[in-house]
């Protein structure tokens, strides 16, 4: 169906794609992995016809093709979705999806709204969704958006559409849907190019695999002949280290938090609690929604609380809002959106870690001017133990990759040198690499520095490795606490068995 | 000899990477333009007067500058501006009080109109702009309402700062030094001057941060509000009078100053020398223009000209780094 010869492509100072050759079969859905970095991207856009390939051609069908555009590629019956959802969202369903080929539908300017909700209709039936073409998007959720912008590709009688990383917006049963849908356009004869992070799901619903690393092809393979190690092997050139870490033994420590009572009617949390000592880490297990990350945010005083009673090493404390949580408490959150809600994307790295401690680097005790050469001292050091991968401490955080923006959204909580430390899902969209990385910090954290943690996390694998104490969040309840330095020796999978029988 | 070459070239790329580099390459261009084409540009005279007008802008645009960090802006610069210019008016032509004590209570006056504009924001969650759009409104009409339009005379003590000369400059660009100074030390070296650049880097991102964002807003625009008042009277000082059709064109001019000095409108960020070069660039273009004997009903069109021109560099300048790096 599609197929890439001898395919290179450069950018002012790097290779992006050195010499790629795949092709893409009809009925297959073909996964594309790799570290961030690795080229999957550009790759991508090759294929769309975004960028042109300095070296190399494309064949379609059998026929060298040359895609000038993303209009072109669309005329070819190729169609990509988007990580970012792209929608207009005061706009109806049927609108967003005929969006490129209104014309089509219009006499004179005037728009044949039957006529267009007629063919989103019918695009909206391939990918089940069970919803009036004229709903606005606005109100829509995240998984429904994805399924809109799949229909959309889908409009343009694509033979290969692309999806880059369809899953990482959607819950678990979410994505179970998307792909009983996938698998039916398989079915249908189309050609599926998967793109995700994600190696269970590359496992469940792919048939061949082609992994990247630094711009050069790895391999592709039948799925079904490599395992999970084997592919990890691939993206990152060594065996992963996920796996148990160790003992933590902090059941006799000084409790450094304790929490009770806490009630929100906003998010209907109701009277829960927990503790957490120093040199622990406590894990909040939980899909998105299920109100752990709700409930922290309750906790700290970032939302509203209608009753609780806290508790900071021994003593009644006032967590009314994030500052006094943190100016008072040395209590730290690291959010899950490292994006949107924890980095100045166009500061520089020192700003950025030095932010929630200013105090500390005045010229002299007591005079409120801030010495410059000791906040660069100080975002120094921590670039260098946390291995900030950056050029100049004068870059802006926004041109980092997920891994290292995430190590400086750690550091400006270890800046202020917090006590307590609530991390929300430290890894998503992290490389494998740097995911490693960021446990043995966490790790070392609780550990060697004797912090107090709580990690809140929905990747099953790493809050196993990592947490002594897992705190189960289902529906906006605590369903289970698994706890026992042993039942952590056991194998991953035994433990991720007993938590897992609460979602099926 | 080799070694010195690429030195240079270094410092000049490093030269070019600041924001406010096309700032002072426009600074400097309009200086040699306007002292070639004119003969009076850099008389003395000129010169003085120019840096008294400098100062003005510097403080209306400081007025928007206060605002612009946070992302925010302020339209009822102007209208604080003149309401400011009646209060002074009436305390000093009207009840006689001391000059200082007039200056103080004016400013506070100025700084409360920023209070109430900032709690509406944050109380009403609605943006500035519809805000500070109404109240300017009310502001500007209760200038001329309490004044019904009327000037009023200022005293010899108040008028004479705006006359005095400091060695060859003028008083007021010493107070224009001062006070850009003193905003580049705020905002670099100062925990709460970093706090509103980082509101308006990311506002939700600073709420996480344990910066109290509510009260940085309203902070912010009582600031605002504080040195359009400021403003008026500094400018009052200078013309001699003091009347409520002062600050009717000092919006437009404090957004341009900002832009011309490439501070972000989105928030965010600062820099003195860009803030600096910015006052300056529009009071020489105002003159320069003057003494070029450009016809004065076409002032406006070349002023927005020269504005697109400086932007738009800027922008090129931002995509060329982009691509350098």
């Amino acid at each position: 169906m599609l197929e890439l010869r001898n395919i290179s492509k450069s950018f002012p100072g790097v290779k992006a794609l050195q010499n790629i050759s795949v092709s893409f079969n009809k009925g297959e859905i073909h996964a594309i992995c790799g570290e961030n970095g690795a080229g999957k991207s550009t790759l991508m856009k090759i294929i769309c016809g975004i960028y042109q390939a300095d070296e190399g051609d494309i064949f379609l069908n059998g026929e060298k093709t040359k895609l000038n555009g993303y209009e072109d590629a669309l005329n070819h019956h190729i169609g990509i979705v988007n990580q970012e959802i792209n929608l207009i969202s005061n706009s109806s369903i049927a609108e967003n999806i005929c969006l490129d080929k209104l014309k089509r539908f219009s006499k004179g300017g005037f728009v044949n709204w039957k006529k267009v909700n007629e063919v989103a209709r019918k695009y909206m039936d391939m990918v089940e969704l069970k919803l009036d073409p004229e709903t606005p998007v606005r109100h829509l959720s995240a998984a429904h958006k994805q399924l809109i912008q799949i229909a959309k590709a889908l409009s343009s009688e694509t033979q290969v559409l692309m999806l880059d990383e369809p899953t990482s917006s959607l819950t678990q049963y979410e994505s179970e849907v998307l792909f009983s849908i996938m698998r039916k356009l398989k079915e249908q004869n189309k050609t599926l190019i998967f793109v995700s992070h994600k190696i269970e799901e590359v496992q469940e619903i792919c048939d061949k695999i082609t992994v990247f690393r630094d711009g050069r092809l790895v391999g592709t393979e039948d799925v079904k002949n490599v395992d999970k190690n084997k592919i990890v092997k691939m993206m990152i050139g060594r065996e992963s280290l996920l796996s148990y870490k160790g003992r933590l033994d902090a059941q006799n420590h000084e409790v450094a938090l304790k929490v009770s009572g806490i009630s929100s009617r906003k998010y209907g949390l109701e009277n829960l609690g927990f503790e957490v000592r120093k040199g622990e880490i406590l894990g909040f297990y939980g899909l998105v929604g299920s109100g752990r990350t709700e409930f922290v945010r309750a906790v700290i005083g970032v939302d509203k609380k209608d009753s609780g009673d806290i508790e900071v090493f021994g003593k009644k404390a006032d967590l009314s809002s994030l500052s006094k949580s943190l100016n008072k408490y040395r209590i730290g959150y690291v959010t899950e959106n490292r994006k949107e809600e924890g980095l100045f994307l166009d500061n520089t790295i020192t700003m950025n870690i030095c932010m929630n401690s200013l105090g500390n680097f005045s010229i002299h005790k007591g005079i409120p001017l801030i010495s410059l050469k000791k906040e660069t001292q100080n975002a120094q050091d921590y670039k260098e133990t946390l291995e900030i991968k950056t050029p100049k401490l004068t870059t802006n955080v926004g041109s980092l990759s997920g891994g290292n923006q995430q190590k400086v959204s750690i550091a400006k909580w270890l800046s202020a040198n917090c006590d307590i430390l609530f991390i929300d899902e430290p890894t998503v969209g992290v490389d494998i690499g740097a995911k490693e990385y960021i446990h043995d910090l966490i790790w070392n954290l609780a550990k060697v520095e004797q912090k107090a943690v709580v990690l809140i996390s929905s990747d099953m694998n790493e809050i196993i490795s990592l947490s002594r104490r897992i705190i189960v969040f289902k529906d906006q309840k605590m369903v289970m606490e698994l706890k026992g330095e042993e039942f952590f020796a056991k194998p991953v999978a035994e433990i991720a068995n007993t938590i897992g029988e609460y979602f099926i | 000899m080799k070694n010195k070459k690429i030195n240079f070239v270094d410092v000049l790329k490093r030269f070019f990477l600041q924001s406010w580099s096309s700032a002072i390459v426009a600074s400097i261009l309009l200086v040699v333009v306007f002292s070639v084409t004119t003969d009076s540009f850099l008389s003395s005279y000129n010169l003085f007067n120019l840096s008294r007008t400098a100062t003005l802008y510097a403080f209306i645009a400081g007025a928007q500058l206060m605002v612009a960090v946070i992302g925010g802006m302020n339209l009822a610069v102007g209208a604080v501006g003149a309401l400011s210019s009646v209060i002074l008016g009436i305390l000093l032509q009207d009840m006689g009080m001391n000059t200082i004590l007039a200056v103080f209570i004016t400013v506070c006056v100025g700084l409360l109109c920023g209070v109430i504009n900032g709690i509406l924001v944050v109380k009403l969650k609605l943006s500035g702009f519809i805000i500070t759009l109404a109240m300017s409104f009310i502001f500007d009409g209760l200038a001329v309402g309490i004044s019904h339009g009327y000037p009023y005379t200022l005293p010899e003590n108040l008028t004479s700062l705006g006359r005095a000369h400091v060695g060859k400059t003028s008083a007021l660009f010493i107070l224009m030094i001062i006070f850009v100074l003193i905003l580049a030390v705020f905002f670099s070296r100062m925990r709460f001057g970093r706090n509103i650049l980082a509101t308006g880097g990311n506002e939700a991102a600073a709420a996480l941060s344990g910066i109290k964002v509510d009260m940085v807003k309203i902070i912010c625009n009582a600031l605002s509000c504080g040195l359009a008042s400021l403003a008026a009277i500094l400018w009052a000082s200078r013309t001699g009078t003091a009347v409520s059709s002062t600050g009717s064109d000092w919006m437009l001019y404090s957004f341009a100053v900002c832009a011309i000095g490439g501070i972000s409108l989105n928030g965010g960020n600062f820099t003195g020398v860009g803030f600096f070069c910015g006052a300056w660039i529009l009071t020489m273009i105002r003159n320069g223009l003057t003494m070029m004997k450009v016809d004065i009903y076409y002032e406006q069109a070349f002023l927005g000209a020269i504005i697109l021109i400086a932007v738009s560099v800027e922008s090129v300048r931002t995509r060329l780094i982009a691509k350098m790096k």
